[in-house]
């Protein structure tokens, strides 16, 4: 197996994609937020209850390829129990550590994120790692307490 | 028989990319070298518009494009030249025969009938049809197999039914549909028929005249030809009935502030300026076709899935789906419960270009009670010994995996 695949699939993430944390349905939950890539068919359901500003119970659970479920499993479990505000940072962090468009030096602000620092290098991958970030960091501006704190 | 290893040097992409596996065929071949250069041999030395100059590069272009009628016409067995009308594609050639010819033929009550294999391309444009106008759009189930079974066809025709659009081969399991069976009963109840030929154009005898099918579509990138090119093919006795598609420059008698009047079927169809440049390297795809014999074609392609399978069934825990009768060389498969997107990261690292995913029939897979699969499929230039380093690969992945 060459190096590039290695550090790729890193036992990290292999372990989260085959024992990920909060999977399962949780449908009595506050808010359901639905990640769908139509061009590969990855599907997912985060289940999310806000209690007084703060994330609770985070769940997970579809169907996805490796990297995309060891991605929102380290989603789950870094904004479980973060305040609204803390959550959206957290996502934005994730995010720009991923994102392509500029060479500039990434700060790594938690050590979750460099298990998938080798998705850079697999252009085709960066969906599976970024779709669940984006579509909570999407409902996350949707509500209020973080919309006006952005402001 | 078929001598993979010298079509293969016919094929640039092969020199450029040493070592490349190609096996995503069904999404689009590759060219041969003779296609590419017909292009630029256009653009350097007989580019202009058709149509309209009265210069001899006009003059010349014109020719040529319309040169490529009467080629695509015994391409496909049809009996005449005025039946064939260039598309953008496959996709195109199907919204065409929805929104023109049956839009005005169907009402509320009335129904289209497909399989549950189609592509999006031949189900999407009859369903937002069926929506707007209020009709049923029926789906003939597919059974374990990946077949149709075909007494269930006549079961789903009837006396309002407007359409029967059928794909002849499937892109997603590599069923070999019996069109000619299909097209009898449809006729039988008066049902016009339209062919998805996308899959099946390359190697499988199409002959629309002794098939007797209304309609036939096909695109250019999967017979080794451009892109942006396709082929709808109406009945002779039918094209009167086909209107417009796009309004524009080149598909007009006489136009006035208030009213125009309109070319007949095919030129109806080609307004503004068409895929000149295409069209005519489709001809040199067709040629290169001609070269190359259909019963071996199909054997070699047919032959190397069957390899497939076999050693497939050998990697334990592996799965192809469907398991049809007439199988043509595509073969849709899992690796244990490994999702597709990661063997095809795994493969891609080994030069090894496989499809991941739902290849456009997300209802399909739904029924057969999957979300993605692997999908290999074969071409001429293919060999044994490439599906052997695919082979291994599978292992070497499946061994990390578990």
């Amino acid at each position: 197996m060459n190096e590039r695949l290695k550090a790729l699939y890193k036992e990290v993430i292999l372990q989260h994609s085959k024992e990920p944390f909060h999977f399962g349905k949780k449908e009595d939950c506050d808010h359901v937020i639905v990640a769908n890539n139509p061009v590969c068919g990855d599907n997912y359901k985060f289940y999310v209850n806000a209690e007084k500003q703060t994330l609770k119970d985070v769940y997970f659970h579809g169907f996805g390829c490796a990297i995309s479920k060891a991605s929102n499993a380290v989603l789950v479990q870094l904004i479980s129990d973060q305040d609204l505000k803390k959550a959206y940072v957290t996502c934005c962090a994730f995010l720009d550590y991923l994102d392509n468009r500029n060479n500039a030096p990434k700060t790594v602000t938690d050590p979750a994120f460099e298990a998938f620092s080798a998705v850079h290098e697999f252009p085709s991958r960066m969906d599976c790692a970024t779709l669940g970030w984006r579509e909570m960091k999407k409902f996350l501006e949707n509500m209020k307490e973080v919309r006006y704190s952005a402001q | 028989m078929i001598d993979p290893q010298f079509i293969k040097s016919h094929f640039p992409v092969f020199r450029h990319h040493a070592g490349l596996i190609y096996f995503d065929n069904a999404a689009t071949t590759q060219r041969p070298g003779v296609v590419i250069d017909k292009l630029n041999d256009f653009y350097s030395r007989g580019n202009a518009n058709i149509h309209r100059g009265l210069y001899g590069l006009s003059v010349n272009a014109t020719t040529n494009y319309e040169a490529v009628r009467e080629k695509v016409r015994d391409f496909i067995g049809g009996k005449t030249k005025e039946s064939v009308a260039f598309t953008r594609g496959t996709t195109e050639a199907i919204n065409v025969v929805a929104n023109t010819y049956l839009k005005p033929r169907i009402e509320a009550g009335d129904n289209v009938v497909i399989s549950a294999m189609e592509h999006h391309s031949n189900l999407i444009p009859w369903q937002q049809l069926c929506l707007q106008k209020d009709a049923e759009l029926r789906i003939i189930p597919v059974v374990d197999t990946g077949e149709v079974v075909i007494d269930a066809v006549n079961d789903y025709l009837d006396r309002k039914t407007k359409m029967l659009a059928i794909t002849h081969i499937s892109n997603t399991l590599g069923t070999v549909n019996p069109v000619d069976k299909m097209v009898d009963i449809a006729h039988r109840k008066k049902v016009p028929v339209l062919i998805d030929a996308a899959q099946s154009a390359c190697f499988y005898p199409l002959e629309v005249a002794s098939l007797g099918c209304e309609f036939l579509a096909f695109s250019g990138h999967k017979i080794f030809g451009p892109f942006g090119v396709g082929v709808l093919y109406t009945r002779p006795d039918l094209i009167e009935d086909m209107l417009p598609y796009n309004y524009g420059g080149g598909m007009i008698t006489h136009v006035g502030f208030d009213e125009s009047t309109f070319m007949p079927y095919p030129y109806n169809l080609e307004a503004g300026t068409p895929q000149i440049a295409e069209v005519i390297g489709l001809a040199e795809a067709i040629d290169y076709l001609r070269q190359v014999d259909k019963t071996e074609a199909i054997d070699h392609v047919s032959g190397l899935a069957a390899y497939f399978i076999e050693a497939l069934n050998k990697i334990g825990k592996s799965a192809v789906i469907a398991s049809p009768k007439e199988r043509t060389g595509i073969v849709s498969f899992l690796l244990d419960n490994i999702h597709p997107h990661d063997v095809a990261t795994f493969l891609a690292e080994d030069n090894i270009a496989v499809r991941a995913g739902h290849h456009c029939t997300q209802p399909l897979l739904e029924q057969m009670g999957v979300r993605a699969t692997l999908r290999a499929s074969f071409s001429i230039y293919n060999t044994r010994e490439e599906i052997d380093r695919m082979t291994d690969k599978l292992t070497e992945i499946q061994r990390f995996w578990s």
